[in-house]
């Protein structure tokens, strides 16, 4: 397809496909620039001295010589901004270990092992899955401010640490996949369970693992609801909590110039994008386990 | 935590004291104004942002798949890149662009000769530019998803339509999306649960507004409301449990339209 439509410009005559060729590409191409603008537009503006930013006409190109960090600087005077992203990576990191770590002794579980019940506890967890997560933050709520945990670490950590369903689910996909010979043979020699899972199903399951901790990751550290609702001091806010608000103009009253928010905004959103550079192969790939067999 | 969401909705809280009140809140939130219009700007909402954004994925993956690797990866991690960025904060990136007076968009939209748009402040568009943002967003996960699908298709199938004499049209909509019924069915049912509590773009761009009842206030962000700023806990818990019932009804709905085919 696309040696055809190359050779369009040698001189052929031009076909159907090639210009079925053309107007794929042109919208693929189109859509790409749009999907990717705002990030583009979030990074320029970032590096941008607000009085560049508010005139009319607005500038497409960066202006390479106007080119600063004051933004950065002075967003760190106005917020605790060092604080915030030790909030985040610390909960990003702790609840990821956590889901990795119960979502893949559950997955095994519900894999693997054969026990009383299995099959109906799977379908109640798996109707849980369904349940909106709106509906449980309220009494999750309750027992926060019961435990009278708000506004601490333990409620930023605690509920949810397991992963949940999802992470479980992920795993037992994943794990089913594993030879189960291995696992009879192993106990035949005489292995306890937990050191066949150690041992034998934990390394095979590590790109398993590796999905589920870059997903987790992502989602920790952009989790917004929890966070707004269990904290109130600036102290225990995490990066997106402590940002999205105050850069937000109906929240504060008062204006953030634009370039501090954009600068806000690139912080926040860098790293991420960066996690997903680097791990690609496991985004594309990875999110459809268990999503297209079912 | 479900039973007790289902209690805290006949129970009325003021200051840590708890009554019994029945079915107090739903009579309530029957009659009320508000929650109608924020049922109906959350169904404008997902209604526009799942199926339309699906259909958009399925357009853009039919035109992705089958071409070299390098090229797929490229337009994929393009797709997906916005879906890393929390939600919150490319909203805040977006409030930019909807500026009326200095935002990028009016600035496009005026080398066309169109007048600036008040996007978010203008009740009639501010819903249609918070679905904009959203679609834009999220199709990326839906082409991953829905190529690697395209990908699991036995070619044997696509050669024998052509035998048949289908043409690539035909060969799309009968070869091609029914064989992507399970993806879809996924997409839409986890589609539909996520969307119908959308929530950050709202809190961040418009909080429920412009007007009352807010042009932009969805169930979600009403729900936030109750329990947070009007401290009314139970009446939350109350909206909470319809919106359930509502995602239920779309769920069951969906696994129905998608089951009902013919089986292959």
């Amino acid at each position: 397809m696309t040696i055809k439509g190359f050779s369009a410009f040698q001189g052929r005559q031009w076909t159907r496909a090639d210009f079925i060729n053309i107007l794929a590409y042109t919208l693929l191409t189109l859509w790409a620039l749009l999907a990717l603008f705002p990030i583009y537009w979030m990074i320029k503006n970032s590096f941008e001295p607000n009085q560049l930013l508010n005139v009319w006409p607005p500038r497409v190109l960066p202006n390479w010589e106007r080119l600063s960090l004051d933004n950065y600087n002075a967003l760190l005077v106005r917020f605790p901004l060092p604080r915030w992203v030790g909030n985040s990576l610390l909960v990003a990191l702790a609840r990821t270990a956590g889901a990795v770590f119960f979502g893949s002794l559950a997955g095994y579980a519900f894999a693997k092992l054969r026990f009383f019940g299995r099959e109906v506890l799977f379908w109640m967890l798996m109707a849980v899955l369904m349940l909106p997560s709106f509906i449980l933050i309220i009494p999750q709520y309750q027992i926060i401010r019961a435990f009278a945990w708000y506004d601490t670490f333990w409620a930023l950590l605690v509920p949810g640490i397991t992963g949940g369903v999802w992470a479980m689910f992920l795993m037992r996909q994943f794990m089913r996949s594993l030879p189960t010979e291995l696992i009879e043979s192993a106990r035949m020699d005489g292995a306890g369970e937990f050191t066949i899972f150690l041992r034998i199903i934990a390394p095979l399951a590590v790109p398993g693992m590796a999905v589920l901790a870059i997903f987790q990751f992502i989602g920790n550290w952009n989790n917004f609801v929890w966070p707004l609702v269990v904290t109130s001091s600036k102290e225990m806010r995490t990066l997106p909590v402590g940002l999205g608000p105050a850069l937000s103009p109906k929240d504060t009253g008062q204006v953030t110039p634009i370039g501090e928010v954009m600068a806000g905004a690139t912080i926040a959103a860098v790293p991420m994008i960066v996690v997903f550079l680097f791990f690609q192969r496991y985004f594309l790939k990875g999110i459809t386990i268990g999503a297209i067999k079912g | 935590m479900v039973v007790s969401v289902i209690a805290l909705a006949f129970q009325e809280m003021y200051y840590g004291q708890t009554e019994w009140v029945g079915l107090r809140h739903f009579e309530w939130i029957f009659k009320d104004p508000q929650f109608w219009n924020s049922m109906k700007n959350t169904l404008v909402y997902t209604i526009a942002t799942v199926p339309g954004g699906i259909l958009l994925a399925l357009v853009l993956s039919e035109f992705i798949f089958r071409r070299s690797a390098r090229v797929q990866v490229f337009y994929k991690s393009a797709y997906y890149l916005p879906s890393v960025v929390s939600t919150a904060i490319l909203s805040l990136v977006w409030l930019w662009i909807y500026n009326p007076f200095y935002g990028i968009l009016n600035f496009f939209l005026s080398l066309f000769g169109i007048e600036p748009v008040n996007w978010l402040t203008n009740p009639q568009i501010a819903l249609f530019s918070v679905i904009l943002m959203s679609i834009i967003g999220g199709v990326g996960v839906s082409v991953v998803f829905l190529t690697a699908a395209m990908g699991a298709i036995p070619t044997e199938l696509y050669d024998a339509a052509k035998i048949d004499g289908a043409g690539e049209w035909q060969r799309f909509w009968s070869v091609t999306v029914p064989l992507l019924r399970p993806t879809l069915l996924y997409l839409f049912v986890v589609g539909f649960i996520g969307n119908f509590q959308v929530f950050e773009q709202i809190y961040i761009m418009t909080q429920g507004g412009p007007g009352y009842p807010g042009a932009t206030e969805t169930v979600g962000y009403l729900i936030y409301s109750s329990a947070f700023t009007s401290l009314n806990l139970g009446l939350a818990a109350a909206q909470s449990v319809v919106l359930f019932f509502a995602i239920l009804i779309f769920s069951v709905v969906q696994f129905r339209v998608f089951a009902s085919e013919v089986e292959y």
